[in-house]
């Protein structure tokens, strides 16, 4: 496979890597059946795709600014100013970070809900968010509140309480709950302490708490795009042994599924995906669960179908969401409050209408 | 082509829950396990398929010991049909699929799906292929989960109450069934509660209590008003009609 990249002058080992990703899943794409599950769903597929082509070029071109859709055009045909290459450019790389945090978020939540069984599972419910506020929160008053280090600070801390948690609830999926829900607590507790005694950089770590993306950033981009495209791809070749899960623990093992390593590898790759998007964008509620619901009651349970439309969806959805935080107000929201604010009426909705149809 | 499990002995929390278990299943034959709630039938299926390891005791395949400490290796050996499960949205035809699952690298291919289409025929489902295995009734379920393990194409199977909570008719069908694919040269240990079904669908007979296997033998040979009472508790009547033998529960000992 390398030598058919190795053409392309001027590639970098992480677009090799990239590249070779994708081709590895067209590969096990084309090889088997799953090709013909998604071409039955094929319309639905589409209306995804579009909606993350639409999504990203409403993102790029809307904003606080004047500079538009036409303006893009000049930039593309390569007649520009550089004040406007700027904006596109703070844009583009915020889109961008906004996609992958989706992507992140929704795939790792859609495992966890196959491998707890839990339509309700949260990929935050293993304590990530709060391990990543207090790691942030610890780099932001100690004054080292620089892009990176409270990105590695927050990453650190996160794989940290999830480890924790991990080790407490070992035992069986109500420990690892329990334990989950035991450790938010006490760090969510932890952080207000912290913000509590601090005083004036109170707002700064509130504002990332909450979460958003307007502080993206090229750093930013490039290391949730490694953490956003090893983790996706874990999750996706491990779909067909989530499914035999679904019919429960025993079952997978009586088809040959190590179901503790199983579990091992769901779990360590959640951490690693949210602790990636957390570290770079705060706390963004909600995305992990509405996303994999939605697709769920769309394409069904089949993980093999339903995590990449979960990804697809996350596409559409997040650039979406990012533009409403940037226009709705003067100034900013964060996106954190938006995904709520618009995620839980719409979910209910879907609830609903699901249960009509059930209905008759 | 045989099992042997030789004396083993299973603990759980340090308490002994199997206390020398020895027993054989051969090719073409049906083996029933039968006796009271929680005697230790299941663990004895889940012991021999390596969820559960013996603290002492061995099991052989063939002659050779087997080291089932690998849950991947088992599951091409033997298909384990555990008593309960979870509700999946998932259709049919992907759960029997799922019995595809030691052969498969990442997913499926045509192959799996040509096996598990033949399954699915050998069961009479293939109509219900695109249906949610939620919908099914308790009959159908118990179908797809057979055509399930029938696609794993092992020699043996251990089925853990496949006929539970079925009605008479879908009992029947899922036994007959049983015996159809085990007269094709497989064997297949069977965890059972209805005395008079075990009686009259399996060759052999192994009565479980506390942990022990206390009888074992041909239905005609073992089943007696001694026996049902040593293991179940029970007093029973014992018909026997040419040569069919039926348990009448008459009270409590």
């Amino acid at each position: 496979m390398a030598q058919e990249f190795a053409c392309c002058k001027k590639i970098g080992p992480f677009q090799l890597f990239t590249l070779k990703f994708i081709n590895q899943l067209v590969f096990i794409f084309s090889k088997n059946h799953l090709m013909d599950c998604m071409l039955s769903k094929r319309p639905m597929f589409l209306m995804l795709g579009i909606g993350g082509i639409v999504s990203f070029v409403l993102s790029v071109s809307i904003g606080s600014s004047d500079v538009g859709l036409w303006e893009l055009m000049k930039i593309l045909s390569g007649d520009y100013g550089t004040n406007i290459e700027s904006i596109f450019d703070y844009r583009l790389r915020r889109t961008i970070l906004a996609t992958l945090v989706g992507v992140s978020l929704s795939s790792s939540g859609c495992a966890m809900q196959s491998l707890f069984r839990n339509p309700l599972a949260d990929p935050y419910i293993l304590g990530v968010s709060s391990g990543a506020s207090v790691g942030a929160a610890v780099a932001i008053l100690t004054g080292h509140g620089t892009s990176p280090e409270i990105i590695a600070a927050a990453f650190i801390s996160s794989l940290m309480a999830v480890y924790a948690v991990y080790s407490l609830g070992k035992k069986s999926t109500y420990f690892l709950l329990l334990a989950g829900i035991a450790m938010a607590t006490f760090l969510s507790g932890v952080t207000s302490f912290l913000i509590y005694i601090s005083g004036e950089s109170l707002r700064q770590v509130l504002f990332w708490i909450m979460g958003g993306f307007w502080t993206a950033n090229w750093t930013k981009v490039k290391v949730v795009l490694v953490t956003a495209v090893m983790g996706t791809a874990v999750m996706i070749f491990n779909s067909w042994k989530l499914n035999a899960i679904l019919l429960g623990d025993e079952h997978a093992m009586s088809v040959g599924v190590d179901v503790k390593k199983l579990r091992r590898v769901i779990i360590s790759t959640t951490a690693f995906l949210t602790a990636g998007a957390v570290s770079v964008s705060g706390v963004i509620g909600f995305v992990g669960i509405i996303i994999p619901h939605t697709a769920r009651l769309v394409f069904g349970e089949d993980n093999r179908i339903l995590i990449p439309a979960s990804i697809l969806l996350s596409a559409a959805f997040m650039p979406a969401v990012d533009v409403v935080a940037r226009v709705s107000a003067p100034g900013e929201i964060p996106v954190g409050i938006i995904t709520s604010l618009l995620g839980a009426p719409f979910f209910i909705y879907l609830l609903r209408r699901k249960r009509y149809e059930a209905q008759g | 082509m045989r099992l042997r499990v030789e004396d083993v002995e299973v603990e759980l929390n340090s308490r002994r829950i199997l206390k020398g278990v020895t027993l054989e299943v051969r090719k073409g034959e049906i083996v029933a396990l039968l006796g009271p709630n929680g005697s230790g039938k299941s663990t004895i299926l889940r012991t021999i398929f390596g969820i559960l390891k013996p603290v002492r005791g061995v099991i052989y395949l063939n002659g050779d010991v087997l080291n089932s400490t690998d849950v991947e290796d088992a599951a091409k050996i033997m298909g384990y049909l555990p008593q309960e499960h979870s509700e999946t949205n998932l259709s049919v035809a992907d759960v029997v699929l799922l019995g595809r699952t030691p052969y498969i690298s990442i997913n499926p291919e045509k192959e799996d799906y040509r096996i598990a289409w033949e399954a699915l025929k050998l069961v009479g489902m293939e109509e219900f292929a695109e249906r949610k295995f939620s919908e099914l009734s308790g009959g159908e379920k118990q179908k797809v989960m057979l055509a399930r393990i029938f696609c794993q194409e092992t020699d043996f199977m251990l089925l853990d109450e496949p006929t539970a909570h079925l009605d008479i008719k879908s009992q029947i069908e899922v036994l007959e069934m049983i015996k159809r694919i085990t007269e094709r040269g497989k064997a297949a240990l069977v965890a059972m509660h209805d005395i008079n079904l075990a009686l009259n669908f399996c060759d052999r007979v192994l009565m479980v209590k506390n942990g022990k296997i206390i009888h074992a033998g041909k239905p005609g040979e073992i089943i007696s008003q001694e026996t049902i009472r040593d293991v179940f508790g029970v007093k029973a009547e014992i018909l026997k009609d040419n040569g069919r033998i039926f348990v009448v529960p008459v009270g409590i000992e």
